[in-house]
């Protein structure tokens, strides 16, 4: 018993916990975490409902004590046509700002005026993909705010249907921002549907009294039907989308360009000069093009990051392999650095990746994060063996094995074995699985690993380097209960101002901070 | 036949006499077609095709009786081809059919002119009944609709999650012109999601927004529809009188919410849970055919049944409440036996717990149905004992092979749904009977069926019919994959052949080239107004340009 409270005692001191508690009949619908008022520290944004009444509130992160307190430092009642939110420094105010965005624009919240009427202002006019606003909540949008043209302003990029609107922050002699200059990237024809596939349909049959076939379509978020199909069909059916944006430095010459993966290209524009991007993109031929079984593969996933320190952009594409018998996952690494003068950028001609790995089993990537501590990205997969389970002991422990990799950064690619091996033993039905290697919280230069594979608990495990490579520690060094339906909001990377893990719960916010 | 080979067909019918079937016309390409449509446009005898572009171009295309190129109209414009729905109807009865668009500025109407051309100004109908959704382009919806039986059209246009229902009134003011009144803001419900996550390059940024139409049916026997709102569990009824005036206060409403099987819940077998909700379930048809549509509520084990009147649906008295002998996951009223009067079917499915589909990870896995059926006893209640009964199995292959290869299982079902062919239905030959057209499963001919007399609609009783011999008929009470795969099979060939009586095409047209284009819809009309009805097929072009090309197809 001792030994527990001792034990409870060593685990807690790792991190304060903190609590922001909503008003009765509050509901925590969304939250997202940012350095709001310039302190440095990243403070904390919480989406409720109470009611018909949603409403944003900012707490801003103490310096002393606990880190949050359950008392707003500024809260708007929202509008009913806001649909989603974002901080950003888009006014002469200090720190940042609440932008909100409706199906037609984007809005300031000024949180630190108090005059009534000063409060909220228009931005800009904008065709947000999302038009309609969900009754109960506003969702966090972070990614509506970057600094594109590389001026230390803050931009708007908004996602439009079949594009992307980017709104460059000018800012007059007097302070006021302005976001009149605006470039619209469209990566492919506004016909095409975007990635979205669809089923291949018969030719519809118009004529009154013939009986409508339903409609079905198949989309990242899983299969749509027609949810009218024993009515006269709906009054509107609108579905819109865009590749995600990728906001990142293609060519290594300075300035940040927008990448959309379609179907069977990577369709580049790059920005020639700040704030000016080129009018025809390039595209690029993909060497994983997108089906629809690629879409409906669970290892499928492209990313974009700049993997061995060339300030280009490199590409990873993992998909299952179907030529093979058993289960199996490919890993195609393309460096930019290996692609051959006069060839095709990224993928050269022949679309052959610098480096192939094999993972036995339903494998995906989950992160590109720097376990090692040497500055680079590694390469986190993790990976269901259908022969390793045993549905006997599953279907008694209502838990699923599975295995943790890490490969390290090598500068060329990554190692050709798993650096770290780690098996997990995941709680089946529903569960928000985390296993990330968050930052270092034991100060030995490694990133800890941050597991969730039951409902009710966040585990930290150290991570150690041995003479093979890398092992997680098995007893975690903190632990933190959590409601089983609580979801975790973690930020990029633990570190330098943003050391606080967050648990958005029903009725409460609470607060990890290991720092 | 379909297995013989497409040489032999064609050998065949072109024996077998003069029946064939020519392109009697096309029209250019059209870029960035949005949506099309078939209306009587230009006063003529016979109806027009009316299409609208991505960008909002209004195009109108007349054909002549004998082969020759469509006349094209001059050109009209949407004003906001982004933020607009569109319906081509009449007015009043008996006037002529115009355009009404509904969007940010109201609802207004375009009205043809001699050449059926959309030219002419839009004319504001409904100023202040306001469309803000993003339609992205022209799109069709039931906008201008009858709602109350008056004889004029009225508009519904959706705002926030509600419909409002504008009224067409006779104007009282100078002039002739229409005036809108708002009778009813109904609440529907509005479906959208989002995908939102943009951390990949692989991650697509998606919205969806599905506004259901408003649902208007008879419900007190009166012949006029009237107005049903679905709010959650709650059900409200607008009874439309006889001036053709909607009550803005629902004449009946109710929250199935307050329906509660107090009793115990039904055992289940260990480790197996439930499929379903606590939520009631409600259905409603005629039960007595008295031409008054009655309504039945299910909750846990216990149903409780409505007699609708005159007056409308009522739900204090009920006329039969019934307690199954387990918890009920869906209720049907259907016709489960020869006589005219829908019987009661109660379904429950219980399904494997989470310790039995972790085990099917691996292995195939169950998921068990039991299916009790009730007769209806013709005073508007139901028999107190089942008069059918069946248990259903269905094994699912093991999740992990399925998540091996999706795509596989989804194109075995894709090329089942091919076999659910839709007839067009029209007199082509003009011999005073109704013919049937349908494309190829592989989408390479229309073979068209003259009437014969042979042919058969497939109707709501056929649909009962096949419920009935699978689940109470049928002795092999196991199903799998590869089991309802043949039977969904033979299911829509069977449908098939009701409508063509069996029988080979009397005519068959070769479409265009799969390579270059896809046919993407068509319809029946008497395009150059011979009594005769065309196809019209519209095709896309596969190389995602937007472009589309229509072509007519008549009987030689």
């Amino acid at each position: 018993m001792i030994a527990a409270i001792l034990c409870m005692a060593a685990t807690q001191s790792l991190a304060n916990v903190s609590s922001i508690v909503m008003p009765e009949g509050g509901r925590v619908m969304d939250a997202s975490t940012i350095d709001v008022d310039g302190d440095g520290s990243s403070d904390m944004l919480i989406a409720s409902v109470n009611g018909t009444t949603r409403t944003i509130s900012i707490h801003l992160r103490r310096a002393t004590g606990a880190a949050f307190t359950s008392t707003a430092d500024a809260s708007l009642d929202l509008q009913q046509d806001v649909v989603c939110f974002a901080a950003g420094d888009v006014h002469a105010d200090l720190g940042r700002e609440i932008v909100l965005f409706n199906a037609n624009g984007a809005f300031v919240w000024r949180w630190r005026e108090s005059e009534e009427s000063r409060r909220v202002a228009k931005l800009a006019a904008c065709e947000l993909l999302w038009q309609w606003p969900d009754r109960l909540t506003a969702f966090a949008w972070q990614s509506a705010i970057t600094d594109v043209d590389g001026d230390g302003l803050d931009d708007l990029t908004v996602p439009e249907p079949n594009r992307l609107r980017v709104l460059f922050q000018r800012r007059g002699e007097d302070g006021k921002c302005s976001f009149d200059v605006q470039q619209v990237l469209v990566p492919g024809d506004s016909d095409s549907g975007g990635r979205a596939l669809d089923f291949d349909r018969a030719a519809e049959v118009r004529q009154a009294g013939t009986k409508r076939r339903t409609r079905m379509a198949v989309t990242s978020g899983g299969v749509q039907i027609d949810g009218d199909r024993d009515g006269v069909g709906p009054y509107l059916w609108i579905q819109e989308n865009v590749p995600a944006p990728q906001i990142v430095d293609f060519d290594g010459d300075g300035d940040r360009d927008v990448l959309f993966l379609e179907n069977d290209a990577l369709v580049v524009f790059t920005q020639s000069s700040a704030g000016v991007f080129a009018n025809e993109p390039l595209r690029l031929k993909s060497p994983v093009p997108v089906t629809r079984a690629r879409e409906l593969d669970v290892s499928y996933l492209a990313k974009s990051l700049d993997l061995d320190g060339d300030q280009r952009v490199d590409c990873v594409f993992s998909a299952g392999d179907k030529r093979s018998k058993d289960v199996r996952t490919q890993v195609l690494v393309f460096l930019s650095k290996f692609v051959k003068t006069g060839e095709a950028a990224l993928f050269g001609n022949e679309g052959t990746p610098s480096q192939l790995l094999l993972l036995d089993g339903f494998a995906r990537p989950i992160g590109f994060e720097d376990v090692d501590g040497d500055g680079k990205p590694d390469f986190v997969a993790g990976a269901v063996k259908p022969d390793l389970i045993d549905g006997l002991r599953a279907a008694a422990s209502e838990r699923i094995d599975a295995e943790l990799y890490v490969y390290k950064n090598t500068g060329v690619g990554f190692s050709k074995r798993p650096d770290l091996v780690h098996k997990i033993s995941i709680q089946a039905g529903g569960l928000d699985l985390v296993a990330r290697f968050l930052g270092d919280v034991t100060g030995d230069g490694v990133a800890d690993f941050f597991e969730r594979a039951d409902k009710s608990l966040l585990k930290v495990h150290m991570v150690r380097r041995t003479r093979d490579g890398l092992t997680v520690v098995e007893k975690p060094i903190f632990e933190w209960p959590l409601e089983a339906d609580a979801r975790l909001l973690l930020p990029r990377r633990l570190g330098a101002g943003s050391w606080d893990v967050f648990a958005i719960e029903k009725e409460a916010v609470r607060c990890a901070s290991f720092r | 036949m379909r297995q013989l080979p497409l040489i032999f067909v064609a050998t065949l019918i072109a024996q077998s006499g003069a029946a064939e079937l020519v392109v009697r016309s096309s029209t250019p390409e059209i870029e960035h077609c949005a949506d099309w449509k078939l209306a009587p446009l230009d006063g003529a005898p016979g109806v027009e095709l009316f299409v609208v572009t991505r960008e909002g171009v209004l195009e109108t295309f007349s054909f002549a009786k004998r082969d020759a190129g469509p006349t094209r109209a001059k050109t009209g414009r949407i004003a906001d081809a982004a933020h607009c729905a569109l319906a081509l109807e009449v007015l009043q009865t008996d006037s002529k059919t115009g355009l009404f668009v509904a969007s940010p500025r109201g609802v207004e109407r375009l009205e043809p002119d001699a050449t059926g051309s959309f030219e002419g100004a839009a004319v504001l109908l409904a100023p202040r009944a306001k469309m803000t959704v993003r339609t992205g382009r022209p799109t069709f919806a039931p906008l201008a609709v009858d709602v109350n039986g008056d004889g004029r059209t009225d508009v519904i246009v959706p705002k926030g999650n509600a419909l409002e229902v504008w009224v067409q009134n006779v104007a009282t003011g100078a002039g002739s012109d229409v005036e809108f009144a708002k009778v009813a803001t109904v609440q529907v419900r509005v479906s959208s999601s989002e995908s939102t996550d943009a951390g990949d390059l692989s991650d697509d940024l998606e919205s969806s927004l599905q506004i259901p139409s408003l649902h208007l049916a008879d419900v007190n026997g009166d012949g006029r529809d009237d107005l049903l709102v679905e709010d959650g569990q709650k059900r409200a009824f607008h009874l439309v009188r006889v001036d053709g005036s909607i009550p803005a206060v629902p004449d009946v409403s109710v929250d199935l919410a307050i329906f509660k099987d107090t009793t115990a819940r039904g055992e289940l077998t260990l480790g197996r849970t439930l499929a379903g909700s606590d939520k009631a379930v409600y259905e409603s048809r005629d039960l007595d055919a008295d031409g008054i549509p009655d309504a039945v509520i299910a909750q846990g084990r216990k149903v409780w049944v409505f007699h609708g009147s005159k007056a409308g649906p009522q739900f204090t008295e009920p006329s039969n409440v019934l307690k199954a002998a387990d918890d009920v996951t869906a209720a049907m009223v259907l016709k489960l036996d020869d006589d005219e009067r829908p019987d009661l079917l109660l379904v429950r499915v219980v399904v494997p717990s989470l310790g039995t589909i972790l085990r099917g990870l691996v292995s195939s896995w169950e998921i068990e149905m039991n299916a009790v059926g009730y007769q209806n006893s013709g005073e508007r209640k139901f028999d107190t004992t089942p008069k059918w009964k069946s248990r259903i199995t269905f094994t699912v292959p093991s999740i992990l092979s399925i998540a091996k290869d999706p795509e596989k299982l989804l194109t075995r079902f894709e090329g089942v749904g091919k076999k659910f062919r839709l007839p067009a239905e029209g007199d082509f030959d003009g011999d005073g009977a109704a013919d049937v057209a349908l494309v190829s499963e592989d989408a390479t001919t229309l073979d068209v069926w003259r009437g014969s007399g042979a042919a058969s609609a497939v109707d709501d009783d056929a649909n009962d019919q096949t419920l009935r011999r699978v689940l109470f008929e049928d002795e092999n009470r196991a199903w799998d994959l590869d089991r309802l795969v043949a039977w969904l099979s033979s299911f829509g060939e069977q449908r098939v052949a009701l409508v063509t009586g069996g029988r080979e095409p009397n005519a068959r047209h070769a479409l265009r080239s799969k390579t270059e284009w896809r046919l993407a819809s068509l319809a029946p009309g008497d395009v150059d107004g011979d009594g005769k009805s065309e196809i019209v097929l519209s095709y896309e072009a596969l190389d995602g340009s937007g472009r589309a090309v229509f072509d007519v197809v008549a009987w030689k």
